[in-house]
């Protein structure tokens, strides 16, 4: 496992016990989080680079705010399904966090109920 | 008497060694204020440090919420090209606060550090709408996105306590 792969799973792991937040960035597919102030941009590529099919893209900050790392596909090639099935995973975990879609249903389930 | 001269020796050892301690609990007491003076130079010095850097942040978040401020007016008037050297600006005064926050409050510092990365995406976005011939970029969402970094900025400056009197260090 690279080290990419690595991050991956700690920003899914991380995001899935709730313990990094992700802001809306930009537009409605594209979402963002600190850790260490190294900052973390996910999105969709054919909104942070047009004319690529939409495929998700990961961008890494360092502290400085420079952009350190890109993770983008040309396409969905199969050896790297495994990527780009964890980003696509990253993406949707990461606009629950940023739209508080849990707390949004919780509400949405229990008014129902009343 | 001759027991008094016989004695003047020991007399003067008693003396000698009662001067001594006297002067020794002298030194000390010398020694303990100069401590304390020391400390409290020490106490007066990090407290004027802090007011300088809590005034320079302040002075800094009241900048950068006022360049919001003049961004969101670009986009109403859809200067793409001017609002785009303000986000650089923008980027930089954010760099400049998150190198003032202290260590000690990593959540404010990640706040920031993702406030600053939604400010490059807007950047690109908007480049790359401009690149692509697109009429205007999504500028409600970029507004929308200005708002939550001014909320950051605003909570921050309240968390500080602006206005309010500096804490002594402890």
């Amino acid at each position: 496992m690279n080290e990419l792969d690595r991050i991956l799973d700690g920003l899914i792991q991380r995001t899935s016990d709730g313990k990094l937040r992700w802001s809306r960035a930009a537009s409605d597919d594209q979402f963002a989080t600190s850790v260490d102030t190294i900052s973390v941009i996910v999105g969709k590529s054919s909104r942070l680079q047009r004319g690529v099919p939409d495929l998700p893209r990961l961008e890494i900050y360092n502290e400085r705010g420079d952009l350190a790392e890109v993770m983008q596909f040309d396409g969905p090639s199969p050896d790297r399904l495994n990527q780009i099935q964890k980003l696509q995973q990253l993406h949707g975990l990461a606009r629950r966090s940023a739209l508080d879609t849990q707390s949004t249903l919780e509400k949405l389930a229990k008014a129902l109920e009343t | 008497m001759d027991a008094l001269l016989a004695n003047t020796g020991s007399w003067a050892s008693i003396s000698g060694a009662a001067i001594s301690t006297v002067g020794l609990i002298a030194t000390i007491i010398v020694a303990w204020g100069a401590r304390s003076a020391s400390r409290a130079a020490r106490a007066a010095a990090i407290a004027a440090n802090n007011s300088i850097a809590r005034h320079l942040q302040a002075v800094d978040i009241e900048r950068a919420i006022a360049l919001i401020q003049r961004i969101k007016l670009l986009h109403d008037i859809a200067r793409w090209e001017a609002a785009m050297e303000q986000y650089q600006v923008l980027r930089m005064m954010l760099s400049g606060i998150i190198a003032r926050t202290p260590q000690e409050q990593p959540e404010v510092r990640d706040r920031l550090g993702t406030a600053r990365a939604i400010v490059t995406a807007m950047e690109n976005s908007v480049r790359n709408s401009i690149r692509q011939g697109d009429e205007d970029p999504d500028w409600p969402s970029l507004d929308e996105s200005l708002n939550d970094i001014q909320s950051t900025l605003e909570e921050l400056a309240s968390a500080m306590g602006f206005g309010k009197p500096s804490e002594e260090p402890t």
